[in-house]
């Protein structure tokens, strides 16, 4: 036996090395049946190891449990459109100019990068959806179609023509929020097919900054007791959104530094006095919310940039 | 040899046929779940299927869902794919914290379909003297029963 034919049953041990707890004695003998029939071929197709290991390296790096076995603990993670439409009872006005420009998905050329803004352009989509604004809709639908090609995951559109749907109802906040939904659950299932449902969290992570983000401006003008609360209540989802960065392996410096400045959003807001001598439901004072909001600002534009 | 192959390779044909039909039929039960909220005239808002394999011992799955998003969350259960004793627990809590509240208990989801509304659950919540305005997140756990190994899930869609 050559040395790519070990290197193919180390391989195919390490993958199947948990999934082996799982399996009954019956499943065994088809996955040693399976294995005999790859360690036929890797020692027949030495010519094809370069190939396989180039492909190998252009995947996105991830810690890759069998899909079909959920976690121990898991969260599920919270719909743009839920997220968004939770900031309208504390007002947040429509301006154009606060969402990201969907020119900048050309900057977005790594996996993290893509995820992030594919969930901020969620956000900002809905956040045109609830203030009726047509065009920006489609710009920021655009958007989100152009990531999910670059993503690899273009194929949660053709579908059953969801792009033409999404188009035709642009201007039905109702109908758009059933469609969004259906583009949300096909691109879990894009992710949890492909083995990569960590990266669900980091997509979660862009449209829930980019909902706070959106929510924290005019903070003066703004019902404090009710933004208070909302961001409180906010600020529950902010561990999830770590736990999603913490667990994409492949984050290189951009997404550590953000990882770095979630961290110490939530150490600050763990630190604030309302929050630190809370009896019951804490209420922030408006310093307080202005030192989360300046820091979510921050965060976002590390998101975007 | 080529015989040997040839049965084996027969085995994971059909194992895999086994483990796709089974997907296959869970992901099915999430669009019927689907249907059925919208036929109680609910919005629809999300699904999380949780898969595990029974095994000789009691496992514990747990999931956490952010509820403070929907003025009133109802959540529906399908066990019809966990063919043996599935518990599903209710808590305000994380299952680290020991004055965590059982907020509902469903003793045994396996094979059937139930659906409970965030109203039942305050209900309970302010019984035991809760303040419903700090309950932003509930946390369900699934006690899965020691059983013949084989695969199940029960799956939660939200509607609202």
């Amino acid at each position: 036996m050559r040395e790519g034919s070990v290197y193919c049953i180390i391989f195919i041990i390490l993958r199947l090395k948990e999934k082996l707890k799982l399996m009954n004695t019956y499943q065994k003998l088809t996955l040693l049946g399976a294995s005999l029939l790859l360690i036929t071929s890797c020692s027949n197709n030495e010519e094809n190891a370069t190939d396989k290991n180039l492909k190998k390296t252009a995947m996105i790096e991830v810690d890759t449990t069998d899909v079909y076995t959920s976690n121990d603990y898991d969260f599920v993670l919270p719909r743009p459109f839920a997220l968004v439409t939770s900031f309208e009872e504390a007002g947040m006005d429509f301006v154009a100019s606060r969402m990201n420009d969907p020119k900048n998905i050309e900057k977005y050329t790594t996996d993290g990068k893509q995820l992030l803004n594919f969930g901020v352009y969620s956000s900002d989509l809905v956040y045109s959806i609830i203030n009726n604004q047509a065009q920006s809709s489609i710009t920021n639908f655009n958007a989100i179609k152009g990531l999910a090609d670059k993503i690899g995951m273009g194929s949660i559109f053709s579908k059953e023509e969801l792009a033409l749907e999404i188009e035709k109802n642009i201007a039905n906040r109702d109908e758009m929020e059933s469609l969004l939904i259906d583009v949300y659950e096909r691109s879990q299932e894009y992710l949890e097919n492909n083995e990569m449902r960590v990266l669900a969290a980091i997509q979660f992570s862009g449209a829930w900054f980019e909902g706070m983000y959106l929510a924290t401006f005019d903070l003066d003008k703004k019902e404090k007791k009710k933004l208070s609360h909302t961001v409180v209540d906010h600020m529950s989802l902010l561990k999830h959104a770590i736990k999603g960065l913490e667990a994409y392996t492949d984050r290189g410096a951009n997404i550590d530094e953000l990882l770095t400045e979630m961290k110490s959003l939530q150490n600050t807001y763990n630190e604030l006095r309302s929050i630190k001598e809370a009896k019951g439901f804490p209420e922030l004072t408006l310093e307080e919310i202005k030192v989360v909001a300046t820091k979510i600002h921050k965060i976002r534009s590390l998101i975007i940039s | 040899m080529k015989n040997i192959i040839t049965v084996l390779f027969c085995f994971f044909i059909l194992g895999a046929y086994a483990q796709d039909e089974f997907i296959n039929n869970v992901k099915l039960s999430r669009v019927e779940l689907r249907k059925d909220i919208i036929a109680k005239g609910l919005k629809y808002d999300g699904t999380k299927t949780t898969y595990f394999q029974y095994s000789e011992k009691d496992q514990h799955k747990a999931i956490e869902i952010a509820v403070f998003l929907r003025d009133n969350y109802h959540f529906f259960f399908d066990g019809t794919y966990a063919e043996s004793k599935v518990s599903v627990e209710v808590y305000d809590l994380t299952p680290e914290n020991p004055n965590r509240l059982l907020l509902y208990e469903i003793k045994n989801i396996s094979g059937k379909k139930v659906n409970i509304s965030m109203e039942e659950i305050m209900k309970r919540y302010l019984s035991y003297g809760g303040d419903p305005e700090t309950l932003n997140s509930l946390h369900i756990n699934y006690i899965i029963k020691s059983a013949k190994q084989n695969r199940g899930a029960v799956t939660l869609s939200l509607g609202f």
